[in-house]
Protein backbone atom coordinates (compact mmCIF):
# COMPACT_ATOMS: atom_id res chain seq x y z
CA UNK A 1 0.00 0.00 0.00
CA UNK A 2 1.00 3.56 -0.35
CA UNK A 3 1.03 4.35 3.31
CA UNK A 4 4.22 5.73 4.71
CA UNK A 5 4.45 3.55 7.74
CA UNK A 6 2.88 1.01 9.98
CA UNK A 7 -0.02 2.38 11.93
CA UNK A 8 1.17 3.53 15.27
CA UNK A 9 -2.13 4.23 16.76
CA UNK A 10 -5.30 2.40 16.03
CA UNK A 11 -7.74 5.21 15.58
CA UNK A 12 -6.16 7.21 12.76
CA UNK A 13 -6.30 4.19 10.48
CA UNK A 14 -9.77 3.06 11.32
CA UNK A 15 -11.37 4.93 8.46
CA UNK A 16 -8.92 3.44 6.01
CA UNK A 17 -9.41 0.05 7.57
CA UNK A 18 -13.17 0.35 7.31
CA UNK A 19 -12.93 1.11 3.61
CA UNK A 20 -10.54 -1.77 3.05
CA UNK A 21 -12.82 -4.19 4.87
CA UNK A 22 -15.85 -3.05 2.94
CA UNK A 23 -14.05 -3.52 -0.33
CA UNK A 24 -12.70 -6.87 0.75
CA UNK A 25 -16.23 -7.96 1.54
CA UNK A 26 -17.08 -7.20 -2.03
CA UNK A 27 -14.32 -9.55 -3.12
CA UNK A 28 -11.30 -7.28 -3.45
CA UNK A 29 -8.30 -9.26 -2.32
CA UNK A 30 -5.96 -6.30 -2.48
CA UNK A 31 -8.19 -4.57 0.01
CA UNK A 32 -8.09 -7.65 2.17
CA UNK A 33 -4.30 -7.57 2.13
CA UNK A 34 -4.46 -3.93 3.15
CA UNK A 35 -6.73 -4.74 6.05
CA UNK A 36 -4.38 -7.51 7.04
CA UNK A 37 -1.47 -5.12 7.08
CA UNK A 38 -3.29 -2.66 9.29
CA UNK A 39 -4.64 -5.17 11.76
CA UNK A 40 -1.93 -7.79 11.99
CA UNK A 41 0.66 -5.85 14.08
CA UNK A 42 -1.73 -5.21 16.93
CA UNK A 43 -3.10 -8.71 16.73
CA UNK A 44 0.37 -10.19 16.91
CA UNK A 45 1.26 -8.05 19.90
CA UNK A 46 -1.86 -9.18 21.69
CA UNK A 47 -1.28 -12.83 20.86
CA UNK A 48 2.31 -12.67 22.02
CA UNK A 49 1.02 -11.64 25.39
CA UNK A 50 -1.17 -14.74 25.56
CA UNK A 51 0.72 -17.49 23.76
CA UNK A 52 4.25 -16.09 23.61
CA UNK A 53 6.34 -17.47 20.80
CA UNK A 54 3.41 -19.26 19.21
CA UNK A 55 1.79 -15.95 18.36
CA UNK A 56 2.63 -16.17 14.67
CA UNK A 57 1.12 -19.61 14.32
CA UNK A 58 -2.00 -18.67 16.20
CA UNK A 59 -2.35 -15.48 14.20
CA UNK A 60 -2.07 -17.49 11.03
CA UNK A 61 -4.90 -19.74 12.17
CA UNK A 62 -6.93 -16.73 13.16
CA UNK A 63 -6.49 -15.19 9.75
CA UNK A 64 -7.74 -18.32 8.06
CA UNK A 65 -10.92 -17.96 10.03
CA UNK A 66 -11.09 -14.22 9.44
CA UNK A 67 -10.70 -14.76 5.72
CA UNK A 68 -13.37 -17.42 5.73
CA UNK A 69 -15.92 -15.51 7.80
CA UNK A 70 -15.28 -12.06 6.44
CA UNK A 71 -18.66 -12.02 4.75
CA UNK A 72 -20.37 -12.36 8.09
CA UNK A 73 -18.75 -9.34 9.62
CA UNK A 74 -20.73 -6.13 10.03
CA UNK A 75 -19.14 -2.96 11.24
CA UNK A 76 -16.51 -0.31 10.63
CA UNK A 77 -12.75 -0.26 11.03
CA UNK A 78 -12.82 -0.14 14.81
CA UNK A 79 -15.36 -2.92 14.81
CA UNK A 80 -13.12 -5.01 12.59
CA UNK A 81 -10.34 -4.72 15.16
CA UNK A 82 -12.65 -6.02 17.81
CA UNK A 83 -14.01 -8.79 15.65
CA UNK A 84 -10.58 -10.00 14.61
CA UNK A 85 -9.29 -9.77 18.17
CA UNK A 86 -12.16 -11.97 19.32
CA UNK A 87 -11.33 -14.57 16.71
CA UNK A 88 -7.64 -14.40 17.56
CA UNK A 89 -8.41 -14.80 21.23
CA UNK A 90 -10.51 -17.89 20.64
CA UNK A 91 -7.76 -19.42 18.55
CA UNK A 92 -5.24 -18.57 21.25
CA UNK A 93 -7.35 -20.19 23.96
CA UNK A 94 -7.83 -23.24 21.76
CA UNK A 95 -4.11 -23.37 21.28
CA UNK A 96 -3.46 -23.20 24.99
CA UNK A 97 -5.98 -25.91 25.64
CA UNK A 98 -4.37 -28.10 23.05
CA UNK A 99 -0.98 -27.64 24.56
CA UNK A 100 -2.35 -27.99 28.03
CA UNK A 101 -0.26 -25.03 28.90
CA UNK A 102 -1.50 -22.61 31.40
CA UNK A 103 -2.32 -19.20 29.99
CA UNK A 104 0.87 -17.67 31.26
CA UNK A 105 3.72 -19.97 30.45
CA UNK A 106 5.98 -20.89 33.27
CA UNK A 107 9.03 -19.75 31.39
CA UNK A 108 7.72 -16.26 31.08
CA UNK A 109 6.60 -16.31 34.64
CA UNK A 110 10.00 -17.36 35.82
CA UNK A 111 11.67 -14.67 33.80
CA UNK A 112 9.37 -12.10 35.21
CA UNK A 113 10.44 -13.05 38.68
CA UNK A 114 14.05 -12.51 37.79
CA UNK A 115 13.50 -9.06 36.44
CA UNK A 116 15.16 -6.12 38.02
CA UNK A 117 12.72 -4.03 39.90
CA UNK A 118 12.82 -1.08 37.59
CA UNK A 119 14.93 0.69 35.15
CA UNK A 120 17.37 3.14 36.57
CA UNK A 121 15.95 6.19 34.94
CA UNK A 122 12.92 7.06 32.96
CA UNK A 123 15.00 7.99 29.97
CA UNK A 124 16.62 4.64 29.92
CA UNK A 125 13.25 2.98 30.13
CA UNK A 126 11.90 5.07 27.34
CA UNK A 127 14.77 4.33 25.11
CA UNK A 128 15.40 0.72 25.73
CA UNK A 129 12.17 -1.04 26.46
CA UNK A 130 12.70 -4.05 24.30
CA UNK A 131 9.98 -6.31 23.05
CA UNK A 132 11.26 -9.11 25.22
CA UNK A 133 11.35 -7.03 28.33
CA UNK A 134 7.93 -5.57 27.68
CA UNK A 135 6.57 -9.06 27.14
CA UNK A 136 8.10 -10.22 30.36
CA UNK A 137 6.55 -7.37 32.21
CA UNK A 138 3.15 -8.01 30.71
CA UNK A 139 3.47 -11.72 31.34
CA UNK A 140 4.08 -10.91 34.97
CA UNK A 141 0.64 -9.38 35.24
CA UNK A 142 -2.42 -11.34 36.19
CA UNK A 143 -4.06 -12.70 33.09
CA UNK A 144 -7.04 -10.38 33.05
CA UNK A 145 -4.86 -7.32 33.48
CA UNK A 146 -2.45 -8.42 30.79
CA UNK A 147 -5.22 -9.01 28.30
CA UNK A 148 -6.97 -5.76 29.11
CA UNK A 149 -3.76 -3.78 28.72
CA UNK A 150 -2.88 -5.45 25.45
CA UNK A 151 -6.31 -5.00 23.93
CA UNK A 152 -6.46 -1.36 24.93
CA UNK A 153 -2.91 -0.34 24.18
CA UNK A 154 -1.66 -2.61 21.43
CA UNK A 155 -4.78 -3.62 19.56
CA UNK A 156 -6.20 -0.16 20.08
CA UNK A 157 -9.69 -1.08 21.23
CA UNK A 158 -11.83 1.21 23.30
CA UNK A 159 -13.23 0.08 26.61
CA UNK A 160 -16.53 -1.41 25.45
CA UNK A 161 -14.90 -3.22 22.55
CA UNK A 162 -12.20 -4.69 24.77
CA UNK A 163 -14.88 -5.78 27.19
CA UNK A 164 -16.80 -7.49 24.41
CA UNK A 165 -13.71 -9.33 23.27
CA UNK A 166 -13.08 -10.55 26.80
CA UNK A 167 -16.72 -11.25 27.51
CA UNK A 168 -16.71 -9.05 30.57
CA UNK A 169 -18.33 -5.87 31.74
CA UNK A 170 -16.67 -2.67 30.56
CA UNK A 171 -16.15 -1.52 34.11
CA UNK A 172 -14.27 -4.66 35.04
CA UNK A 173 -12.05 -4.38 31.99
CA UNK A 174 -11.35 -0.72 32.64
CA UNK A 175 -10.30 -1.58 36.16
CA UNK A 176 -8.09 -4.41 34.95
CA UNK A 177 -6.38 -2.22 32.38
CA UNK A 178 -5.86 0.54 34.88
CA UNK A 179 -4.34 -1.76 37.47
CA UNK A 180 -2.15 -3.45 34.93
CA UNK A 181 -0.82 -0.21 33.57
CA UNK A 182 -0.23 1.13 37.04
CA UNK A 183 1.75 -1.91 37.96
CA UNK A 184 3.79 -1.74 34.79
CA UNK A 185 4.45 1.93 35.35
CA UNK A 186 5.69 1.16 38.83
CA UNK A 187 8.00 -1.54 37.54
CA UNK A 188 9.34 0.71 34.84
CA UNK A 189 9.53 3.83 36.90
CA UNK A 190 7.59 5.58 34.20
CA UNK A 191 5.23 8.32 35.14
CA UNK A 192 2.67 7.39 32.54
CA UNK A 193 -0.54 6.09 33.95
CA UNK A 194 -3.94 6.04 32.45
CA UNK A 195 -5.63 8.54 34.70
CA UNK A 196 -7.15 11.30 32.71
CA UNK A 197 -5.58 13.94 34.94
CA UNK A 198 -2.11 12.62 34.50
CA UNK A 199 -2.64 12.34 30.80
CA UNK A 200 -3.45 16.01 30.57
CA UNK A 201 -0.56 16.89 32.79
CA UNK A 202 1.85 14.82 30.79
CA UNK A 203 0.63 16.39 27.63
CA UNK A 204 0.96 19.93 28.82
CA UNK A 205 4.46 19.32 30.19
CA UNK B 1 -0.24 -15.11 -8.04
CA UNK B 2 -0.29 -12.12 -5.87
CA UNK B 3 0.66 -9.15 -7.96
CA UNK B 4 -0.45 -6.42 -5.64
CA UNK B 5 1.16 -7.71 -2.56
CA UNK B 6 4.38 -8.74 -4.16
CA UNK B 7 6.17 -5.40 -4.27
CA UNK B 8 6.32 -5.26 -0.54
CA UNK B 9 8.61 -8.15 -0.12
CA UNK B 10 10.77 -7.95 -3.19
CA UNK B 11 13.10 -5.15 -2.04
CA UNK B 12 14.25 -7.47 0.70
CA UNK B 13 12.23 -5.98 3.49
CA UNK B 14 13.69 -2.60 2.91
CA UNK B 15 10.41 -0.73 3.29
CA UNK B 16 9.82 -2.54 6.49
CA UNK B 17 13.14 -1.46 7.86
CA UNK B 18 12.34 2.15 7.20
CA UNK B 19 8.97 1.65 8.74
CA UNK B 20 10.45 0.22 11.83
CA UNK B 21 12.98 2.97 11.97
CA UNK B 22 10.28 5.51 11.98
CA UNK B 23 7.63 3.82 14.01
CA UNK B 24 8.80 0.76 15.85
CA UNK B 25 11.98 2.21 17.11
CA UNK B 26 11.68 0.82 20.56
CA UNK B 27 11.68 -2.68 19.25
CA UNK B 28 14.34 -2.07 16.67
CA UNK B 29 16.90 -0.85 19.14
CA UNK B 30 17.96 2.03 21.30
CA UNK B 31 19.35 3.97 18.40
CA UNK B 32 16.03 4.23 16.69
CA UNK B 33 14.02 4.97 19.78
CA UNK B 34 11.38 7.58 19.67
CA UNK B 35 11.98 10.66 21.64
CA UNK B 36 9.89 10.96 24.74
CA UNK B 37 7.93 13.80 23.30
CA UNK B 38 4.90 11.58 22.74
CA UNK B 39 3.39 13.50 19.89
CA UNK B 40 0.25 11.44 19.93
CA UNK B 41 -0.56 12.61 23.41
CA UNK B 42 -0.63 9.20 25.00
CA UNK B 43 0.93 8.47 28.31
CA UNK B 44 4.54 7.43 28.02
CA UNK B 45 3.87 3.95 29.25
CA UNK B 46 1.22 3.13 26.69
CA UNK B 47 3.39 4.42 23.92
CA UNK B 48 6.25 2.35 25.17
CA UNK B 49 4.22 -0.79 25.39
CA UNK B 50 2.61 -0.30 22.04
CA UNK B 51 5.94 0.35 20.44
CA UNK B 52 7.57 -2.62 22.04
CA UNK B 53 4.80 -5.15 21.69
CA UNK B 54 3.30 -4.29 18.35
CA UNK B 55 4.13 -6.99 15.90
CA UNK B 56 4.91 -6.70 12.26
CA UNK B 57 2.84 -7.56 9.25
CA UNK B 58 5.78 -8.13 6.98
CA UNK B 59 5.94 -11.90 6.96
CA UNK B 60 5.15 -12.62 3.31
CA UNK B 61 4.34 -16.26 3.93
CA UNK B 62 1.75 -15.45 6.55
CA UNK B 63 0.23 -12.73 4.45
CA UNK B 64 0.11 -14.87 1.35
CA UNK B 65 -1.58 -17.59 3.31
CA UNK B 66 -4.20 -15.21 4.61
CA UNK B 67 -4.91 -13.77 1.19
CA UNK B 68 -5.09 -17.25 -0.32
CA UNK B 69 -7.61 -18.24 2.32
CA UNK B 70 -9.58 -15.12 1.51
CA UNK B 71 -9.60 -16.00 -2.17
CA UNK B 72 -10.71 -19.55 -1.51
CA UNK B 73 -13.52 -18.42 0.73
CA UNK B 74 -14.63 -15.78 -1.73
CA UNK B 75 -14.64 -18.18 -4.66
CA UNK B 76 -16.46 -20.87 -2.76
CA UNK B 77 -19.20 -18.49 -1.78
CA UNK B 78 -18.41 -18.59 1.91
CA UNK B 79 -18.65 -14.82 2.07
CA UNK B 80 -22.36 -14.92 1.64
CA UNK B 81 -22.74 -16.58 5.02
CA UNK B 82 -25.21 -15.13 7.43
CA UNK B 83 -24.11 -12.62 10.04
CA UNK B 84 -24.24 -14.05 13.50
CA UNK B 85 -24.68 -11.98 16.59
CA UNK B 86 -20.99 -12.12 17.37
CA UNK B 87 -20.16 -10.83 13.91
CA UNK B 88 -22.13 -7.65 14.35
CA UNK B 89 -19.74 -4.98 15.56
CA UNK B 90 -21.69 -2.01 14.36
CA UNK B 91 -21.72 0.81 16.87
CA UNK B 92 -24.34 0.47 19.54
CA UNK B 93 -26.24 3.61 18.65
CA UNK B 94 -26.87 2.34 15.16
CA UNK B 95 -28.26 -1.01 16.09
CA UNK B 96 -29.56 -0.05 19.51
CA UNK B 97 -32.94 1.33 18.47
CA UNK B 98 -33.70 -1.67 16.37
CA UNK B 99 -32.93 -4.03 19.15
CA UNK B 100 -34.90 -2.17 21.77
CA UNK B 101 -37.78 -1.84 19.36
CA UNK B 102 -37.69 -5.53 18.75
CA UNK B 103 -37.63 -6.12 22.47
CA UNK B 104 -40.66 -3.91 22.98
CA UNK B 105 -42.57 -5.76 20.31
CA UNK B 106 -41.60 -9.07 21.76
CA UNK B 107 -42.85 -8.04 25.18
CA UNK B 108 -46.08 -6.71 23.74
CA UNK B 109 -46.66 -9.86 21.77
CA UNK B 110 -45.96 -12.04 24.76
CA UNK B 111 -48.36 -9.98 26.84
CA UNK B 112 -51.08 -10.27 24.28
CA UNK B 113 -50.58 -13.97 23.96
CA UNK B 114 -50.66 -14.58 27.67
CA UNK B 115 -53.61 -12.28 28.07
CA UNK B 116 -55.44 -14.12 25.35
CA UNK B 117 -54.80 -17.45 26.96
CA UNK B 118 -55.90 -16.14 30.31
CA UNK B 119 -59.06 -14.70 28.81
CA UNK B 120 -59.82 -17.85 26.92
CA UNK B 121 -59.38 -19.89 30.07
CA UNK B 122 -61.21 -17.66 32.54
CA UNK B 123 -63.54 -15.45 30.56
CA UNK B 124 -66.23 -17.83 29.41
CA UNK B 125 -66.39 -19.56 32.75
CA UNK B 126 -67.03 -16.50 34.86
CA UNK B 127 -69.54 -15.55 32.27
CA UNK B 128 -71.32 -18.80 32.61
CA UNK B 129 -71.23 -18.61 36.36
CA UNK B 130 -72.56 -15.10 36.41
CA UNK B 131 -75.43 -16.11 34.25
CA UNK B 132 -75.94 -19.30 36.08
CA UNK B 133 -76.35 -17.84 39.51
CA UNK B 134 -79.74 -16.41 38.85
CA UNK B 135 -80.71 -18.98 36.32
CA UNK B 136 -80.14 -21.85 38.71
CA UNK B 137 -82.40 -20.36 41.29
CA UNK B 138 -85.45 -21.49 39.38
CA UNK B 139 -84.72 -25.10 38.52
CA UNK B 140 -82.87 -26.15 41.62
CA UNK B 141 -84.31 -25.78 45.05
CA UNK B 142 -81.01 -26.29 46.81
CA UNK B 143 -79.56 -22.96 45.80
CA UNK B 144 -75.98 -22.09 45.22
CA UNK B 145 -74.30 -25.20 46.60
CA UNK B 146 -75.86 -27.24 43.89
CA UNK B 147 -73.13 -26.16 41.63
CA UNK B 148 -70.83 -28.30 43.64
CA UNK B 149 -73.16 -30.96 44.84
CA UNK B 150 -75.17 -31.41 41.71
CA UNK B 151 -75.04 -34.91 40.44
CA UNK B 152 -72.44 -35.22 37.76
CA UNK B 153 -73.69 -35.82 34.27
CA UNK B 154 -74.17 -39.41 33.38
CA UNK B 155 -71.05 -41.35 32.88
CA UNK B 156 -72.17 -42.39 29.46
CA UNK B 157 -71.49 -39.27 27.49
CA UNK B 158 -72.84 -40.67 24.30
CA UNK B 159 -76.41 -40.39 25.43
CA UNK B 160 -77.65 -36.95 24.54
CA UNK B 161 -80.99 -37.53 26.05
CA UNK B 162 -79.58 -38.27 29.43
CA UNK B 163 -77.53 -35.11 29.41
CA UNK B 164 -80.48 -32.87 29.23
CA UNK B 165 -82.62 -34.98 31.49
CA UNK B 166 -81.73 -33.49 34.88
CA UNK B 167 -82.75 -30.03 33.87
CA UNK B 168 -85.97 -31.11 32.46
CA UNK B 169 -87.87 -29.17 29.91
CA UNK B 170 -88.19 -26.09 32.07
CA UNK B 171 -84.58 -25.05 31.87
CA UNK B 172 -81.22 -25.92 30.64
CA UNK B 173 -79.42 -28.76 32.33
CA UNK B 174 -77.84 -27.47 35.52
CA UNK B 175 -74.39 -28.54 34.67
CA UNK B 176 -74.33 -29.41 31.05
CA UNK B 177 -73.64 -25.90 29.86
CA UNK B 178 -70.89 -25.29 32.35
CA UNK B 179 -69.40 -28.59 31.50
CA UNK B 180 -69.63 -27.87 27.85
CA UNK B 181 -67.96 -24.49 28.24
CA UNK B 182 -65.30 -26.06 30.39
CA UNK B 183 -64.74 -28.70 27.82
CA UNK B 184 -64.39 -26.19 25.04
CA UNK B 185 -61.98 -24.10 27.06
CA UNK B 186 -60.17 -27.25 28.01
CA UNK B 187 -59.75 -28.09 24.37
CA UNK B 188 -58.37 -24.64 23.66
CA UNK B 189 -55.76 -24.55 26.41
CA UNK B 190 -54.92 -28.21 26.52
CA UNK B 191 -51.29 -28.81 27.27
CA UNK B 192 -50.53 -25.19 28.01
CA UNK B 193 -50.18 -23.24 31.20
CA UNK B 194 -51.68 -23.87 34.59
CA UNK B 195 -55.24 -23.22 33.70
CA UNK B 196 -56.16 -26.74 34.71
CA UNK B 197 -55.29 -25.90 38.29
CA UNK B 198 -58.16 -23.50 38.54
CA UNK B 199 -61.17 -24.37 40.56
CA UNK B 200 -63.36 -24.59 37.51
CA UNK B 201 -61.15 -27.28 36.14
CA UNK B 202 -61.24 -29.14 39.36
CA UNK B 203 -64.94 -29.20 38.96
CA UNK B 204 -64.61 -30.42 35.44
CA UNK B 205 -62.30 -33.15 36.62
CA UNK B 206 -64.75 -34.11 39.31
CA UNK B 207 -67.56 -34.18 36.80
CA UNK B 208 -65.55 -36.34 34.48
CA UNK B 209 -64.58 -38.66 37.27
CA UNK B 210 -60.85 -38.17 37.18
CA UNK B 211 -58.22 -36.21 35.40
CA UNK B 212 -57.55 -38.96 32.93
CA UNK B 213 -61.18 -39.13 32.01
CA UNK B 214 -61.53 -35.49 31.09
CA UNK B 215 -60.60 -35.87 27.52
CA UNK B 216 -62.95 -38.70 26.75
CA UNK B 217 -65.62 -37.08 28.84
CA UNK B 218 -65.33 -33.81 27.02
CA UNK B 219 -65.29 -35.43 23.65
CA UNK B 220 -68.55 -37.09 24.46
CA UNK B 221 -70.02 -33.93 25.96
CA UNK B 222 -69.21 -31.80 23.00
CA UNK B 223 -70.46 -34.34 20.56
CA UNK B 224 -73.65 -34.61 22.51
CA UNK B 225 -74.12 -30.86 22.70
CA UNK B 226 -73.51 -30.42 19.05
CA UNK B 227 -76.01 -33.13 18.42
CA UNK B 228 -78.72 -31.58 20.53
CA UNK B 229 -78.06 -28.19 19.11
CA UNK B 230 -78.51 -29.53 15.65
CA UNK B 231 -81.64 -31.25 16.69
CA UNK B 232 -83.05 -28.18 18.34
CA UNK B 233 -82.15 -26.04 15.42
CA UNK B 234 -84.08 -28.42 13.24
CA UNK B 235 -87.30 -28.23 15.23
CA UNK B 236 -86.51 -24.97 16.93
CA UNK B 237 -90.00 -23.64 16.43
CA UNK B 238 -91.24 -25.83 19.23
CA UNK B 239 -88.87 -24.35 21.75
CA UNK B 240 -87.61 -20.88 22.23
CA UNK B 241 -87.35 -18.50 19.38
CA UNK B 242 -83.65 -17.98 19.51
CA UNK B 243 -81.80 -20.68 17.67
CA UNK B 244 -78.63 -20.14 19.64
CA UNK B 245 -75.40 -18.36 19.35
CA UNK B 246 -73.16 -18.86 16.47
CA UNK B 247 -70.19 -19.93 18.53
CA UNK B 248 -72.19 -22.59 20.20
CA UNK B 249 -70.83 -22.02 23.67
CA UNK B 250 -74.29 -21.90 25.03
CA UNK B 251 -77.30 -24.01 24.46
CA UNK B 252 -80.15 -22.14 22.90
CA UNK B 253 -83.47 -22.17 24.47
CA UNK B 254 -85.14 -21.20 27.65
CA UNK B 255 -82.09 -20.35 29.76
CA UNK B 256 -81.48 -17.41 27.50
CA UNK B 257 -85.00 -16.36 28.05
CA UNK B 258 -84.74 -16.51 31.81
CA UNK B 259 -81.79 -14.14 31.95
CA UNK B 260 -81.94 -11.84 29.04
CA UNK B 261 -80.74 -8.75 30.89
CA UNK B 262 -78.01 -10.44 32.77
CA UNK B 263 -76.35 -12.04 29.84
CA UNK B 264 -76.55 -8.79 27.97
CA UNK B 265 -74.95 -6.71 30.69
CA UNK B 266 -72.43 -9.30 31.58
CA UNK B 267 -70.60 -8.97 28.37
Amino acid sequence: MGQGGEPRRAQPHDAELGVAVARAQEGDEVAFAAAYRIVQPGLLGYLRGIVGDDAEDVASDAWLEIARDLGRFRGDGAGFRGWTATIARHRALDHLRRLRVRPRGTALEQDALDLPGRHSTQDEALESLSTEYALELVAGLPRDQAEAVLLRVVVGLDGPAAARVLGKRPGAVRTSAHRGLKRLARQLGVAGVTDEESRTLGESG
Amino acid sequence: MEPDVEPHREPDAQPDMTRRGADDGGAAGPGAARPSGLPDGRPALETLLDTALRGRADDPVARTRAVAAFRTARDSGAHTARTRRRDDWRPKDRRGPNRSLRAVFAVLLAGLTLGGVAFAAVGPITHENAGRRDASAAPSSTGAPDRFSASPPPASPTAPGATSAPGGPSGRPPQANDTEAHCRAYASVRGRGNALDARAWQRLVTAAGGEDEVEAFCAGQLAAQDGTKGAKGANGAAGAGSPGKADGTRVPGSPAATRPGKSGSGR
